[in-house]
């Protein structure tokens, strides 16, 4: 029997298609369809200017839109001699990015709670993430699509007053965070439902290219931040959470505990904010080329850059880190049951809007054809 | 021959046991909320969408089997109306009869197997898993509930539902925790609702209902869990002797609502079980259980 899963399913929060082949309630095979959620940003990049591009590229994600900014700002900066950023700004952007990794990961506990049925953790999560959507909400202005990057700097302060308020507010979150580390490792009905199921082995996440908290999980230690550091992140203090169970317990672990990790991260950077401005005016992009790589919420985030001299992008390419991940969950079903479909698809937090970067236009027929597994492998 | 009376009678019992039944559901949804705190639906939540289904639109998918996709609804319906006639109220049943114990669990069956029989009709691979998962679900549980139904009746020496009213005494306390486990799988109440698991397989057994049959199976579930803490009561529920009618109504459905709300404390705290998980539960811990309380009340 055939179960299709998306593109439209209560467990699926963004249009993907899967297709399970099942015999009872075991997973006998599956297939999966991306390409629903493909915008054309890249190309819509190439026609608006830098300032312009700015704000586009955070649509590409309502969750980890600032990861996005951030890796576009690095790789537009970074062109040839390069625009210099003062080290402030460098520490706002370091604010937002981990304050954003934060909401996004408690986000993610919440959503991994209703999955496996458990809709009162899905609560406790999503209310103490308004702590943070409150954060940032004071110091960017927005809850989404901050705006608070621009190329050469950043648009808003942190007076002190918002940097007490804020530190305030990541005390709280952090007791909350305790809590669900709390239940999330010791509860026997969560052990039961996720110990052991969707594993994904260190081999498989090498070969199969996982990234961030799905790669770590498996006990591959890689993480940007840490080994190549961008935006000031070596003056920061802090480790870098792996797990060798490779299961969707050792999944929720790394992300439950890299919440602490960023807390700290925040306090640093908001107790030793150096002084400087903002932004730096003087900037112009000359021709040329750049890479930039980002830790974003889900993983490693690569941008690419390629400049003419003019006031837009010759070419923008994006590699989200859910096409990295994406790979890696059809390893996760082999033998599990059609009940843990929802939390294995859940457990690498997949972002279909920033994954739908390809949609194969096939040329002499000029038709749209929907992207198979097998053609993603190769 | 039943006489007008009894039937017009057992007509009101059976409103105002959907209009309890609904309040019951209501009282479990607001208490679930309040404890995630949630504000919650309004405690009539559940009456209103009923009636508001009745309005709607009935869909048949193109593949369902249309005749018993439409009729499978009235079957648990009528079975589960059966049930709520057999459980005294206050003590009483006007359609006692000397072996009702063993009618009733049957009935309860019956309401379940209407619900496979619609789900497995519909034609749609949701409903399909739903029902598997409702029929493994189904043999796992009925074992221990029979048997702790079975306790009861051994105690008071009858299997005559009026004559077990008010027998309960401490003896059977394992009996009603099997009862309530139980209670749990019949009403799909998490940890155990993988049957209608909606982040898995969208509302399992209801995917492709609407408009009236949806609203009968609606109803249905709200009857059952009215019959089903009523025979809570009359089975386990020592019952003061010297109560007025009323008086004795009046703590049936007392015991109804804090059932409810003991239902909603479980389900705040608890995570869906996997189907295998919850067969081995049923089969293993809460069988055992079943056969020491049944083994005390025939051997003490």
């Amino acid at each position: 029997m055939k179960i299709p899963i998306g593109p439209v399913h209560p467990a699926l929060e963004e249009p993907l298609g899967l297709s399970f082949t099942v015999e009872g309630e075991d997973i006998v095979d599956v297939d999966f369809r991306c390409g629903y959620n493909h915008r054309g940003i890249e190309k819509l990049m190439e026609t608006k200017d830098f300032n312009q591009n700015s704000f586009l590229i955070e649509r590409i994600c309502g969750i980890c839109s600032y990861t996005h900014s951030l890796c576009y700002h690095n790789a537009v900066e970074s062109v040839g001699e390069g625009v210099e950023v003062s080290k402030r700004a460098h520490y706002l952007r370091v604010i937002t990015a981990e304050l954003e990794r934060v909401h996004s990961h408690l986000l993610w506990a919440g959503i991994a709670g209703e999955e496996i049925g458990n809709k009162s953790l899905f609560m406790y999560a999503w209310k103490h993430r308004e702590l943070c959507m409150d954060s940032l909400e004071e110091i960017t202005g927005n809850r989404v699509n901050y705006g608070i990057n621009r190329v050469g700097g950043v648009r808003y302060d942190l007076t002190p007053e918002m940097g007490k308020r804020l530190i305030e507010r990541m005390d709280k979150t952090d007791e909350a965070v305790d809590y669900m580390a709390n239940i999330f490792l010791k509860d026997p009905m969560i052990d039961k439902r996720a110990s052991n199921i969707g594993i994904l082995t260190k081999k498989e996440a090498y070969d199969l290219g996982a990234v961030g908290p799905t790669a770590r999980a498996s006990g591959v230690k890689a993480d940007i931040r840490k080994d190549d550091p961008y935006s000031c992140y070596n003056e920061f203090d802090f480790n870098v959470i792996t797990w060798d169970s490779g299961d969707i317990l050792a999944r929720a672990a790394v992300r439950i505990l890299e919440l602490k990790e960023s807390a700290k991260i925040i306090r640093q950077a908001v107790k030793n904010l150096p002084e400087g401005a903002l932004w730096n005016k003087n900037w112009k992009i000359p021709a040329g080329e750049s890479v930039s790589r980002t830790e974003a919420p889900r993983g490693e985030d690569i941008h690419y850059v390629r400049t003419d001299g003019g006031n837009k992008p010759y070419r923008y390419k994006i590699r989200a880190p859910t096409l990295a991940n994406i790979l890696s969950v059809p390893a996760m079903f082999k033998k599990e049951h059609i009940a843990d479909i929802p939390i294995i698809v859940a457990s690498i937090d997949p972002c279909i809007g920033c994954m739908d970067r390809v949609t194969l236009v096939d040329a002499t027929s000029g038709k749209r054809r929907i992207v198979m597994m097998k053609e993603l492998r190769k | 021959m039943v006489s007008l009376e009894v039937l017009g009678l057992s007509a009101l019992i059976i409103i105002f046991a959907f209009l309890f039944g609904t309040l019951l559901e209501g009282i479990e949804r607001k208490t679930f909320a309040r404890l995630q705190n949630r504000i919650g639906p309004p405690i009539l939540q559940p009456l209103y969408d009923i009636l508001k289904l009745l309005s709607k639109e009935t869909l048949v998918p193109h593949n369902a089997y249309r005749p018993l996709f439409l009729f499978a609804p009235y079957i648990s319906l009528a079975a589960v109306s059966a049930a709520i006639l057999l459980v005294p109220m206050g003590g009483l049943s006007a359609w006692s009869t000397t072996g009702d114990v063993i009618v009733l669990i049957y009935a309860l069956v019956l309401g379940i197997v209407g619900l496979i029989v619609g789900a497995s009709s519909s034609g749609s691979p949701f409903s399909a898993v739903g029902a598997s998962r409702e029929i493994t679900l189904l043999i796992s549980v009925e074992l221990p509930l029979a048997l702790s139904i079975l306790s009861a009746a051994f105690l008071a020496n009858s299997f005559s539902l009026p004559a077990l009213y008010g027998h309960a005494s401490l003896m059977l306390a394992l009996g009603a925790i099997v009862f309530f486990l139980c209670m749990l799988a019949e009403l799909t109440k998490a940890p155990f609702d993988m049957a209608e698991a909606e982040t898995e397989i969208v509302e399992g057994l209801y995917t492709e209902y609407s408009g009236r049959p949806l609203a009968a199976f609606k109803a249905y579930t709200a009857l059952k869990f009215f019959a089903l803490a009523n025979l809570f009561v009359v089975l386990f529920v020592p019952v003061p002797s010297g109560l007025e009618v009323l008086a004795r109504v009046g703590l049936q459905l007392g015991v109804a609502v804090l059932l409810a709300l003991l239902i909603a404390l479980v389900r705040s705290v608890a995570t869906r079980v996997k189907i295998h998980q919850a067969s081995r539960f049923y089969l293993g811990i809460v069988l055992a259980l079943a056969i020491i309380q049944l083994a005390l009340v025939l051997f003490v």
